[in-house]
């Protein structure tokens, strides 16, 4: 069994999380695993290394090999002790190691010489969680407009935590967004500070 | 599609302790009919400012605002006023201000399309059942919880269909459940209504702009920035009735 981490959101943690959801092939691993976790930036061929090592440490079961020439269509089920290891981690409580942040690393350490490839950064990080922003929104109006008349319990509590999980993640970028906009704002003027010094 | 409402080039600013303070700077903002459109800053940034610049309750400095293709920077206060009763309407944490029943304070906007106190006391009545609040009919503003005060924003805003509805702070931090039920329900309105009116309104928190169509920004320098790229506000097909929920 292998050790785990706390707070451990490692790819092949979520493609043993998906086969305890639901039994599936390699390919349909790493699909799930690029779709349902998009802002994760998984590939889809993580699954193709994550599924077989799972297997290999007794959390997956190969339930029909693949043939020949499409090996990513064999078909795993998790096991027991899959079962019980992702349970572990799903109710782990114990915190996990805080974010270490670019920026404050950055800031710490930066001269105004620093600053222009700092702000740099900052713009172009801004627009990657705008665009991350922008996509988890389009994805919010969506689940806004597609709840069905007559939901079952399990597929009320499915849609209910997905549209959580969708909301929290566009409050995440765009907070991040704004945080980094701010940040670059108060550069931009200190740096506008110490050029002007620099010319008088 | 020509925009419900579009400013251009608009400044405000005031005078403090005997300065000048810019409040806002350079806005360019466009409002389409059946969008949301979210003003997001910190308190005391110009969000409320901006969104009266945009009712017509105060005059910018300069730009020009125009409504549905007409310019009415410089029109009469009149004029402006009877806008804001027909056209727009504003609603916010305030309420009627007065110590009226809330039938009367959601009909007022049908009184000054001329109609009768009481068919505009029913229609406020079946407006309050269609946004959920119908036991709100008989209270006062000040015996309305904050979630009820939001229905009852809401059933006012849309009761005599206006082009352009302002919302100042009413949706603002309520939490998330709170959020998603009103944002659900203001989704279901516009759709609704005919025509689908625009939506401006002001956040300090992100919950509730993420829902808008568009998310802009007031910044350090008093301009807008919109928070994010067009494709956020991609046209999404009218709701089929029978989805509502």
């Amino acid at each position: 069994m292998p050790v785990m981490r706390t707070g451990d959101a490692a790819p092949h943690m979520m493609a043993l999380g998906l086969l305890v959801q639901q039994s599936d092939t390699i390919a349909g691993v790493g699909r799930r695993l690029h779709d349902q976790f998009r802002a994760a930036g998984f590939a889809r061929t993580t699954a193709y290394s994550s599924v077989p090592s799972l297997a290999a440490d007794g959390l997956a079961l190969l339930v029909r090999p693949a043939p020949p020439e499409q090996p990513t269509l064999a078909f795993y089920e998790a096991t027991p002790a899959g079962r019980e290891h992702f349970l572990r981690w799903m109710r782990c409580t114990d915190v996990p190691v805080l974010v270490r942040d670019i920026f404050q690393c950055k800031l710490e350490l930066a001269e105004p010489e620093d600053v222009p490839a700092i702000l740099e950064l900052v713009n172009a990080l801004e627009n990657s969680f705008l665009d991350m922003c922008d996509e988890a929104r389009v994805r919010l109006r969506r689940e806004q407009r597609s709840r069905s008349s007559r939901p079952d319990k399990a597929s009320e509590w499915r849609r209910q935590m997905r549209r959580l999980q969708i909301q929290d993640e566009a409050v995440l970028w765009t907070s991040m967004a704004l945080r980094l906009k701010r940040l670059g704002e108060q550069l931009e003027k200190m740096h506008a500070g110490a050029v002007s010094e620099e010319t008088s | 599609m020509s925009a419900v409402l579009s400013l251009e080039g608009v400044e405000k600013g005031f005078s403090r302790g005997g300065e000048w303070t810019p409040v806002l700077a350079d806005i360019n903002l466009q409002l389409h009919a059946g969008e949301i459109t979210a003003i997001n800053a910190g308190r005391l940034q110009g969000k409320t400012t901006l969104l009266k610049i945009a009712a017509g309750i105060e005059r910018p400095d300069k730009g020009t605002i125009h409504l549905q293709n007409q310019n009415i920077t410089n029109t009469s206060d009149r004029h402006r006023s009877k806008l804001l009763g027909h056209q727009i309407t504003w609603i916010d944490r305030d309420g009627p201000g007065l110590p009226i029943q809330t039938t009367k304070y959601v009909g007022w906007p049908l009184t000054l399309h001329g109609h009768k106190r009481r068919q505009a006391e029913t229609a406020a009545a079946q407006a309050l059942t269609r946004v959920g609040a119908p036991q709100c009919a008989t209270r006062h503003w000040n015996e309305l919880s904050n979630h009820q005060r939001v229905l009852v924003g809401l059933a006012r805003a849309f009761i005599a269909n206006p082009t352009l509805i302002i919302i100042d702070d009413l949706l603002d931090a309520l939490g998330y459940q709170a959020t998603e039920q009103t944002s659900d329900l203001l989704r279901t309105l516009i759709d609704q209504n005919t025509p689908r009116p625009a939506v401006l309104m002001s956040t300090t928190d992100i919950e509730s702009a993420i829902y808008a169509d568009h998310i802009h920004h007031i910044t350090g320098k008093h301009a807008l920035q919109r928070l994010g790229r067009e494709r956020a506000g991609e046209v999404i097909p009218r709701r089929r009735i029978a989805d509502n929920p």
